[in-house]
């Protein structure tokens, strides 16, 4: 808004010839470094977006096509081999198929993500709005979390899950997120104190008990945190690369979640190179239409998470 | 720090007012059970810690001082052996190798930040198109890694039609080996990190530079500041706080890194051309995975806590640092 009023500034201005004509040139030296940097924009925006569009039309070219010398921007004809190939479920006892991995995707991530989600709100709630011994040394112990990076636990895990059967089960990409997550804590606890505590307490004035205050007055008050929490989490799910492998990628292909597909595509046969593509678009497309539904809820929530955390 | 603690204990207490005789009875009564609710509710998440973060954490050290039999997964089956893992992990020059490579990968880092900032501070202002160029910006993060590998192998194709070697023939240039060199491996990997990740930093820039004082560009333009200086002398230190946060969750992120090497390395053996892509977690995955050739289950469990360590260790030096060097907006 201030902004604004900058702008207008100059025409404000009492009338005096000389500091006008600065003012002016000013405004035109701005004007410059403004067009200047709606350029670099979008040449940026361009090299984000080149990637994407060379994906989705490598997809459409058959092998014959890549692999020819002169690369276009747009295919010559539309060959569909690489969905056909997406969509064939006859290879799936190997290497799976990405429909099938897709599938198990949600399976693993929704549950998990909500559930997950749920417990992790209720956690944020007593952290913000309710007053109990021990509050502040159980949120110390959580802080550690933050800390810990997951990476460094995967061995022991692995070994933990392998001598208690899991290894080749989809329960460790499950169990563990159910307890909700640390980061979801903060950032709804965040969220929740800026919620007045008269709301709650006047919830409590009229017989709601602190889990119904929470359920009934909380969760609806913090609907935008918790749809930013729940699509950052289950992109994250979705996109989980290092814990599938390990625990699924040996096992029964049916099983396997959209990445361990994937990634088993990985080969340096070029040929190959147009089914890969598709595969990929057929990943991407339901990650980007979610994101292009909730980029409101998702690029707020992690600039309230940068501000505030 | 006591005394901000000693003040909220007095809070605290008038909070509470008072002991009331008679009303003390069913007070201490609801306090309690607020504090038993309070627990179970609070509980969860860090239960799931203890279990799935800090014991693993406990049992990864064990593992680190024991020997295991080969191809064993149990706990049964080891024996201990002191420092012996330790010992050979520091004397294995791919160790060193690894983390060297580890290192280079961060330098991603300052390349992200200054193009997240810069990207920021241009699109600082409300124009028509601002949030269409703010999705776009923040895609390639909501993307898989293994997905976008697949574009990117391509681009980076050996081949005259990969996009890089057209370019260069663009040029005049002769076509390059790209991700199948071994010396270029690593910088096409930083490459495609920086094109992935600055959006997300972009974004943290943003939220951070809304909340600068506007009064401090107003009379930098009064003073006759043009947008360059006003970049570097206003932008820049009021989000000193963000980049360091920006730079301690990049090194974290940078020391873990696997899933994209792993990703783009189209080698089915070693861990990219003549192993330029073997970083820390590599090191650790391969002895894991292959533990004939590289030692097993104690070596991997050994690098692992090597790697928490130099993690905690830059995590409490980018803490001090920047307790000395942030410029706090407030």
């Amino acid at each position: 808004m201030t902004e604004i009023n900058v702008n207008q500034l100059p025409a404000q201005a009492p009338a005096d010839g000389e500091i006008k004509k600065k003012k002016l040139r000013r405004h035109k030296k701005l004007r410059a470094a403004d067009v200047i940097g709606k350029i670099a924009l979008l040449l940026g925006a361009i090299i984000i977006l080149v990637p994407f569009w060379i994906l989705l039309i490598t997809s459409f070219k058959s092998p014959a096509e890549i692999m020819s010398a002169d690369f276009t921007w747009w295919p010559k004809e539309f060959n569909l081999d690489g969905y056909i190939n997406a969509f064939n479920f006859e290879t799936a006892a190997i290497t799976s198929n990405v429909l099938i991995g897709l599938g198990n995707t949600l399976l693993y991530t929704l549950p998990t993500t909500i559930i997950g989600l749920f417990v992790s709100g209720m956690s944020a709630y007593a952290f913000s709005k309710m007053h109990f011994k021990g509050r502040e040394v159980l949120f110390g112990v959580l802080l550690l979390t933050m800390v810990m990076p997951g990476t460094v636990v995967l061995i022991p895990q692995y070994t933990i899950y392998s001598m208690i059967g899991w290894v080749g089960t989809p329960f460790p990409l499950m169990i563990p997120g159910m307890f909700g997550a640390a980061g979801t804590v903060f950032f709804l606890r965040q969220f929740m104190r800026g919620v007045p505590d008269e709301i709650v307490e006047a919830a409590e004035m009229d017989g709601l008990g602190k889990f119904r205050a929470y359920w009934m007055i909380m969760l609806p008050v913090c609907v935008p945190a918790f749809i930013a929490q729940f699509v950052l989490n289950f992109i994250g799910g979705y996109n989980d690369y290092l814990g599938p492998i390990l625990f699924l990628g040996e096992g029964d292909p049916s099983r396997f979640t959209l990445q361990v597909v994937l990634s088993n595509m990985v080969s340096p046969q070029e040929s190959e190179t147009q089914k890969r593509m598709a595969n990929a678009v057929v990943a991407l497309v339901p990650l980007i239409i979610l994101y292009l539904f909730s980029q409101n809820f998702i690029i707020d929530g992690i600039s309230v998470s940068a501000v505030k955390g | 720090m006591e005394h901000t603690l000693c003040n909220a204990q007095a809070a605290a207490v008038e909070e509470r007012g008072a002991p009331v005789p008679g009303k003390r009875m069913t007070r201490s009564i609801s306090r309690r059970r607020e504090t038993a609710l309070g627990w179970a509710m609070a509980l969860p998440p860090v239960i799931g810690f203890l279990i799935f973060t800090f014991a693993p954490l406990i049992i990864s050290f064990v593992m680190s001082l024991n020997e295991f039999s080969r191809y064993s997964y149990s706990l049964a089956d080891m024996t201990y052996c002191g420092f012996e893992n330790y010992k050979a992990i520091f004397a294995d020059p791919d160790l060193w190798k690894a983390l060297g490579i580890t290192l280079l990968l961060c330098l991603s880092i300052p390349f992200e930040i200054f193009f997240g900032l810069l990207i920021a501070n241009l699109l600082r202002k409300p124009f028509f198109g601002r949030r269409v160029l703010r999705v776009i910006f923040f895609l390639p993060n909501i993307c898989s890694i293994v997905a976008l590998a697949f574009v990117w192998t391509y681009m980076y194709s050996p081949q005259e039609y990969g996009l890089f070697n057209r370019i260069l023939a663009l040029f005049g240039a002769d076509p390059l080996r790209w991700t199948s060199d071994a010396k270029m491996f690593l910088v096409c990997i930083i490459v495609m990190t920086i094109w992935n990740v600055m959006g997300y930093d972009a974004l943290m820039f943003q939220a951070q530079i809304g909340n600068i004082n506007q009064s401090l560009y107003e009379s930098a333009d009064l003073d006759g500041a043009n947008c360059v200086q006003k970049f570097f002398f206003i932008t820049v230190p009021m989000a000193t706080p963000m980049i360091f946060y920006l730079a301690l969750i990049g090194i974290i992120g940078a020391m873990q890194s696997y899933a994209r090497i792993d990703a783009m390395d189209i080698d089915p053996y070693g861990m990219g051309p003549e192993d330029a892509g073997l970083t820390l977690v590599g090191y650790m995955m391969r002895a894991q995975e292959e533990p004939l050739a590289f030692g097993g289950l104690g070596i991997s469990a050994a690098t692992s806590f090597f790697l928490g360590i130099i993690i905690a260790v830059m995590t409490v030096i980018n803490l001090k640092v920047s307790k000395k060097w942030v410029h706090y907006n407030d």
